[in-house]
């Protein structure tokens, strides 16, 4: 068990600092303004967002077919490992008294790809869904222990659980596109934000924008009132990804994202969430090793609802110290 | 299914089993002759019914033609009074403008979805996303006791406390006398019957509209409230949108049932075949109304004279055609709802 | 909760509509309770109706229309079983030809989705076919069929009763793994004894549901019952008519059930007695509510099942 940050002193140093203002954003749309997040769509259009919107020029894209660990060239666009968009501490979560996460603690590092593997039923999913609070909307779950995000916790009493959700969005592992058209899904997020019924008009520069970070735009600008459905699984998915980018999340949840497609489509995503890096936190559930070799530059190693072994990607698949991790990594089980 | 609809053929059959094989096939094949004519037999009487009715209330429509739908200078009642007497000259007579009927009929079934249908809707989305677990587990029996209880209860509750609460506290007097030249009004009205029909077609809504809300995959509404999305702002955009063909159907089914009532409507109805006339203001809502189906049972002792024997059956004959076209919209949606739930 | 006040407005309109729907339930219920108990007691239920004074037409008890809604619910549900359950398992477990299987669908929506005033119709339009006498009683004048008896009016009744049966079946048929079929098969079984095997024994809940919803739906009828049994109310059935020599002819004659009763009690009806619809109206809703507690517990069991 090796932590990204030294102690846990400073983490909750960091916590301090930052949960005033954490409150402040969370509480009602009106503070939200302030905290820099905008409440109507034009808005969104308007002001550029903090991180570059399309492809980081930071971030080389990466042939795909690369086996060889390249976290470290990528980890040039984290600022700061121990700054921290996201982390958990002590997280139980049990159905009906069964517990399956036993006291995790979790890091996620601001703009970084955090991967969480291990064999399935250790209860990354689980975690993953905990983290936007979807775990609770199972009526049998009980959920103990933080979820930071910012340093504040999202299991805090007066967080406004929408607002959470808008900034900590989630790409699920079914493509699930609304059964309306492409453009109504994604901006399904924006018209949910808007207090009056927003244009088409005034609504189409953001539907674009998260379009192209989705890297979808050019295939299907001139069929935005196509059904969803009738697009390829590979699109449906790239579509979700636009709809919660629409919502200009913090940090981008996503279960599995890839099991359902094909190898093709697999890549042109995997790509994708490469290039979102550093514009946001991806903390991505996969049970594909080689794909949390090419995309992550962090790791986490679950097993039974236990964080065996979590740090740089590199570090945690070539040179493990667990023996779990290492049993793992070489394949003999999962 | 595809493994089940070819029986394997039995392998390496003894000589000694051939006979036993042979008779079990034989068994089969009568089984499977009795089941097919059953079915045939569902078909055959649901055709009969379109036939024999249609036969029977033919003379009514071949008689007035068009002018059977529309409205004509003798009141609907005295004219099928008079189909049962005749003429005073022993002839008989044949006319029949119906618009009165198919007026009330209208206006009742009309008035009761627009009153349950967003009461159902909203009372599915309660059940199926609003409320918790327990609650709705305790109201969807209560629901589903409502769908289930006889009309003609519901007909009593409406002659015998919302009529005569209607007329004692909404109708003063002089209004009553001053129309009464026109027409009776009273309790048991057009509105008194469509608020009968709008209970009794809600829970059969809510039923439908609960059972399809219930069916929207949970990745959809998963989506919705992962982006931000309270639970009634799901239902609202995401669910809503995804049963849109089930609301059709519930819709479809429900007004099949408004315009096939038939006792409850009798009751509530205020029994005489008037348009009600919306230049009367307010007090439209207080006119009578006797639609078709209530027309039917009110002349029902009138079945031995032939020409209101005719007229009768011509009803049923309007009545048939519109549930089987209801029907088959609603089983056409609900196609199509499979479809869209099932696809991707 | 929703911040927008049109989204306000739907959220505790939900609420409202829920509790709003189950309180016309319960006020219902109460009505029926305070006003049926006041006119309920044993000589109710054990006395035919008679003739009453001038101003109110209906004295006496309900025996007589509460045994009209035992017979015709048994009769009614008797053929509509045997042919429900054939016609399930034709739709679920052979479906051949497919166009057969698509009319035969299709039918069985139509009689759903038809009204029983029509059946009705029909009823009066075939049974007063002469060819047909032996199923009530000849006119004299015509020498038609009346058209008006228990078994003309059971069998409309078997009508209505047949698409909860055939759905809930055919449902249930549905939900028997196509394993359990395969392995019937592997045995050598005939398609005959698989179903008889392997199918009907765990699709009975199935059956039971869909059976009791068709006799709350045959109890509850009315139409088919004032046109098809006959509007005598007041016509108590003879003296041992559960004698064997006497069970055809009152078969074969005109009677009344609870939901005739209570119509023609009502001040819709010539009884114009308010006491009597109301107790008769409370013993059919008992009836039915009894019926939908049986039909509760099956359903319970068979999701006890799975």
């Amino acid at each position: 068990m090796e932590p990204l940050d030294e102690t846990p002193q400073s983490d909750e140093l960091y916590q301090q600092a930052r949960r005033q203002e954490w409150r402040h954003a969370l509480d009602t749309t009106s503070d939200r303004r302030a905290a820099g997040i905008p409440t109507d769509p034009t808005a969104i259009a308007a002001v550029p967002p903090a991180a570059p919107v399309t492809v980081a020029p930071a971030v080389p894209v990466l042939p795909i077919a690369s086996q060889v660990p390249v976290s470290s060239v990528r980890r040039a666009h984290i600022a700061d490992a121990n700054d921290l968009a996201l982390a958990t501490r002590g997280l139980r979560v049990a159905f009906s008294g069964n517990e399956i996460l036993h006291g995790v603690d979790i890091n996620a590092p601001r703009g970084g790809v955090v991967a969480l593997v291990g064999p399935s039923g250790c209860g990354k999913t689980t975690l993953l869904r905990s983290l936007n609070r979807l775990t609770e909307l199972a009526p049998t779950a009980q959920i103990k222990g933080q979820v930071l995000l910012d340093g504040n916790d999202v299991y805090g009493a007066k967080v406004d659980l929408n607002l959470l959700r808008r900034r900590v969005g989630m790409v699920f592992q079914q493509p699930n596109p609304f059964p309306m058209s492409i453009f109504d899904n994604v901006a399904f997020a924006i018209r949910e934000q808007a207090r009056k019924r927003p244009t088409r008009g005034s609504l189409m520069p953001a539907v674009e924008q998260a379009l192209q970070r989705a890297g979808l735009w050019d295939e299907i600008k001139d069929n935005l009132d196509r059904s969803a459905l009738s697009l390829s699984g590979g699109q449906q998915q790239r579509l979700c990804i636009a709809r919660t980018l629409a919502a200009d999340p913090e940090v981008l949840l996503m279960d599995e994202p890839c099991s359902a497609l094909d190898p093709r489509s697999t890549a042109r995503i995997e790509e994708l969430i490469v290039q979102l890096a550093g514009s946001l936190t991806v903390v991505i559930v996969t049970h594909n090793l080689a794909q949390a070799r090419r995309i992550a530059d962090y790791a986490a190693f679950l097993l039974n609802g236990d964080v065996i072994e979590q740090g740089f990607a590199e570090q945690v698949f070539e040179t493990p110290t667990q023996q779990q991790t290492a049993d793992f990594v070489a394949g003999i089980f999962g | 299914m595809s493994s089940i609809t070819n029986v394997p053929p039995p392998l390496g059959i003894r000589p000694d089993r051939a006979s036993a094989a042979k008779s079990a096939n034989r068994q089969d094949r009568i089984f499977i002759l009795a089941i097919q004519l059953v079915a045939l037999l569902t078909l055959v009487v649901i055709a009969s019914v379109a036939i024999f009715v249609f036969v029977a209330g033919w003379p009514s429509f071949r008689e007035n033609g068009f002018g059977w739908f529309t409205s004509g200078p003798v009141p609907l009642d005295q004219q099928l009074g008079l189909s049962f007497t005749g003429n005073p000259d022993g002839s008989s007579y044949t006319k029949l403008n119906a618009w009165p009927a198919i007026a009330g009929t209208i206006l009742t079934t009309g008035g009761a979805l627009l009153i349950a249908f967003p009461i159902s809707l909203l009372t599915a989305i309660f059940l199926a996303e609003l409320a918790p677990k327990r609650v709705a587990d305790f109201l969807s029996p209560i629901v589903t006791m409502l769908a289930a209880t006889p009309s003609v209860i519901f007909g009593l509750f409406a002659i015998l406390v919302l009529g005569p609460w209607i007329s004692e506290h909404l109708i003063p007097s002089s209004v009553a006398n001053e129309l009464a030249i026109i027409v009776p009004i009273g309790g048991p009205s057009v509105l008194l019957a469509t608020i009968v029909l709008a209970v009794m077609i809600a829970p059969l809504m809510t039923a439908i509209f609960t059972d399809a809300l219930r069916a929207v995959p949970t990745r959809w509404k998963e989506g919705a409230i992962a982006l931000g999305c309270d639970p009634w702002r799901m239902s609202r955009r995401v669910s809503v949108t995804a049963i849109r063909p089930a609301l059709v159907a519930g819709a479809s089914l429900a007004i099949g049932r408004a315009v096939g009532e038939a006792i409850a409507v009798s009751m509530a109805g205020g029994g005489i075949a008037f348009v009600p006339n919306p230049m009367d203001g307010i007090w439209f809502f207080f006119q009578p109304v006797r639609p078709l189906a209530a027309t039917v049972v009110d002349y029902s002792e009138g079945f031995d004279g032939d020409v209101l024997r005719a007229n009768l059956f011509a009803i049923g004959v309007v009545l048939f055609i519109t549930t089987a076209a209801l029907t088959i919209g609603a089983k056409i949606a609900s196609a199509s709802a499979a479809k869209r739930l099932g696809g991707s | 909760m929703p911040t927008r006040i049109s989204d306000r407005a739907g959220y505790y309109g939900a609420w409202a509509s829920g509790l709003f729907l189950t309180g016309v339930v319960f006020a219902i219920v109460a009505w029926l309770l305070v006003n049926g108990l006041r006119n309920v007691d044993w000589t109710f239920l054990t006395t035919n109706p008679a003739p009453g004074s001038v101003e109110i037409g209906v004295a006496g008890g309900i025996v007589a229309p509460l045994l009209g809604t035992l017979i015709i619910t048994a009769m009614g549900t008797l053929i509509a079983l045997p042919l429900g359950l054939a016609t399930a398992v034709f739709l679920g477990e052979y479906g051949k030809p497919r166009l057969l299987k698509q009319l035969t669908d299709t039918s069985i929506d139509l009689i759903f989705g038809v009204p029983s005033i029509v059946f009705a119709l029909f009823g009066l339009a075939i049974f007063s076919n002469p060819s047909l006498i032996f199923l009530s009683e000849e006119v004299q004048t015509s020498g038609k069929a009346t058209a008006k008896s228990f078994f003309c009016a059971s069998i409309m009744m078997a009508l209505i009763a047949l698409p909860p049966i055939v759905r809930s079946t055919q449902a249930a048929i549905a939900s028997v793994p196509n394993v359990q079929r395969e392995a019937a098969y592997a045995l050598g079984k005939t398609r005959f004894a698989m179903i008889r095997k392997v199918v009907l024994p765990s699709i009975r809940p199935g059956i039971a549901t869909g059976t009791i919803l068709g006799m709350g739906r045959i109890a509850g009828d009315t139409a088919i019952v004032w046109i098809l049994l006959g509007g005598a109310v007041l016509e108590p059935p003879v003296a041992g008519w559960w004698e064997p020599q006497n069970l055809l002819g009152f078969l074969h004659g005109t009677g009344a059930t609870l939901t005739t009763y209570v119509y023609f009690a009502s001040p819709a009806g010539e009884g114009n007695a308010e006491g009597k619809a109301y107790g008769a109206a409370l013993v059919l809703f008992a009836l039915v509510f009894i019926v939908n507690i049986v039909l509760g517990r099956a359903g319970q069991r068979r999701i006890g099942r799975q």
